[in-house]
């Protein structure tokens, strides 16, 4: 390992360590009441202990917000085709688009709820966390989609190529570097409205994560809350890390974004 | 010999910029070169003439049956993801041809361009001059029999430059196909072409028409002859807008 690699890494693990140190020292210090703020050893602690019950909540949550990419990637990339077939189509659909995107998914959270079903509560979280996630793909994709190049188009033309063929030899390629990017923001936000869709699902619910917190903020267990808030972080880090490694994989041979610079 | 197409005062305009009445046919067994300054209009009558594009006057008509096009992009214009190989085959492709045909036809095409050996080889690791030959093969491949060529040659040193040019003019004494090309070299016009068209600017016009009724293929001393090198001074000097010579 060279020394530039050695500082690389160490650089931001020596800080995290010693921000932790800090932590575990002035709640020590201060005396701060532990259901106000846990030392991290209490956390990390609370976790050990309550490993399988946060664990197969992770589970539930992980699973949800899994369905619900899988569905926005399938449904943002079909829709982006779809709009690229005809302008028509995609004037009077952006707007719905536009609308879902920016009202806020707690404002919509209850009246899905209530009609899906308290009872159905897991398919209510999947259809809010399928309209979050569904935005950035679905306008990534559309514009990728009108990305191609000039040139290539009209070779394709000359050619007499098909709409099926320029769809899959030509638009879909060029469009994938942005949809790839759609998606890895898509991904993110398919498990914080997982999390979120949850919340408002409340009890009887789910057996997700975000009632975890719930539980354990009403028996003041600040502690567990702090755990599975740990392990809620480390999900969304493990999906961004997951969807960024594929995106590398498809691109690394051909586009400038994954390529090493020397 | 009846023409493959035939452009009769064409014109295209862009936001202040006009080309055009433009008239130009080319027939099956010629070779055109269009020399001009940068911006006359060129590339764009290459466009106009595979129909790339619609003409605000005039008209364009085609041969029946429709000549085969093969167009040479100013840049290579490859796509990014393919290979070579599947770059060079993508014609064959869309024309549905099989895989099989497609694969042996790329790569007879590119070695005929000298790169036989990196037909695996992506876009972006190849030089520039190397993604204008494999563009080149691309439109060799299709078994084109109009070819449109702009400025396919700018880009690679003397002599492979002057390899290409050799095998163009073979190709062109095996095959009868024709060819319209873009060059700024008026050396490399009058080796290669039977006629060359001298543009100027504002608007983008044809000034002069010069005939090079020469056979091809050309031999190796042409290049010394005092028939060419004095065709290299006519052509000169109709881009310099003197009378001619
Ligand atoms: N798609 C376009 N939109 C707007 N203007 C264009 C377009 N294509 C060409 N032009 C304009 O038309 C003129 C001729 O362009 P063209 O590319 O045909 O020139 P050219 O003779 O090929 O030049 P060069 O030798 O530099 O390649 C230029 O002024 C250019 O700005
Ligand atoms: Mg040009």
């Amino acid at each position: 390992m060279t020394a530039e690699r050695l500082i690389a890494i160490g650089t931001p693990l020596t800080l995290f360590v010693f921000f932790l140190l800090a932590w575990e020292w002035s709640v020590t210090a201060f005396a701060v009441k532990p259901f106000v703020l846990p030392a991290p050893s209490a956390i990390a602690l609370s976790l050990y202990e309550n490993a399988a019950s946060l664990l197969a909540s992770a589970a539930v949550t992980m699973s949800l917000a899994a369905a619900a990419f899988a569905i926005a990637l399938a449904l943002g990339v079909a829709l982006a085709v779809l709009f690229l077939q005809s302008p028509v189509i995609e004037r009077a659909l952006w707007p719905y688009a536009v609308i879902l995107q920016v009202t806020p998914i707690v404002a919509i959270a209850p009246l899905i709820v209530i009609w899906v079903g308290l009872e159905r509560a897991q398919l209510a979280v999947l259809i809010l966390a399928v309209i979050v996630a569904l935005f950035p793909v679905l306008a990534n994709t559309t514009i990728g989609l009108k990305s191609v190049d000039r040139n290539l188009d009209e070779l394709f033309r000359l050619h007499g190529a098909t709409r099926w063929q320029r769809l899959w030899l030509l638009e879909m390629p060029s469009a994938l570097p942005y949809l790839l990017s759609g998606a890895k923001i898509s991904a993110g936000l398919a498990l914080v409205g997982t999390v979120i869709a949850e919340f408002v699902a409340g009890t009887g619910g789910t057996a997700g994560l975000a009632w975890r917190i719930i539980e354990a903020g009403n028996r003041l267990q600040v502690a567990k809350m702090f755990a599975a808030l740990v392990l809620l972080a480390a999900l969304g880090v493990l999906v961004f890390a997951i969807v960024s490694l594929i995106e590398w994989w498809l691109l690394r041979r051909w586009h400038e974004s994954a390529s090493p610079r020397n | 010999m009846t023409a493959l197409v035939t452009l009769e005062r064409a014109e295209k305009s862009f936001a202040g910029v006009q080309i055009g009445p433009v008239s130009l046919s080319v027939r099956a067994n010629e070779v055109v070169a269009i020399l001009g300054p940068s911006g006359c209009g060129k590339s764009t009558i290459l466009r106009l003439l595979a129909g790339l594009m619609p003409l605000n006057a005039g008209l364009r008509s085609l041969a029946t049956p429709a000549p085969r096009f093969g167009f040479v992009f100013q840049d290579a214009t490859l796509m990014p993801w393919a290979s070579a190989e599947e770059n060079v085959a993508l014609p064959l492709r869309l024309e549905g041809a099989e895989k099989a045909m497609r694969t042996e036809r790329a790569r007879a095409a590119l070695s005929s361009v000298g790169l036989g050996d990196r037909g695996a080889a992506l876009p972006r690791e190849l030089s520039g001059g190397m993604r204008m030959r494999v563009s080149l093969a691309r439109a060799l491949s299709a078994e084109a029999n109009l070819l449109l060529l702009d400025e396919p040659f700018a880009a690679l040193d003397e002599l492979t430059r002057e390899d290409l040019n050799d095998q163009l003019l073979a190709l062109f004494a095996q095959r009868k196909f024709g060819a319209v090309f873009v060059t700024h070299s008026v050396y490399e016009s009058v080796y290669l072409a039977s006629r060359i068209l001298v543009m100027h600017a504002d608007p983008g016009r044809i000034v002069a028409t010069i005939d090079n009724p020469d056979p091809t293929p050309r031999p190796r001393g042409y290049r010394a002859s005092p028939d060419y090198l004095s065709r290299v001074e006519r052509v000169r000097a109709a881009l310099r807008g003197e009378p001619r010579p």
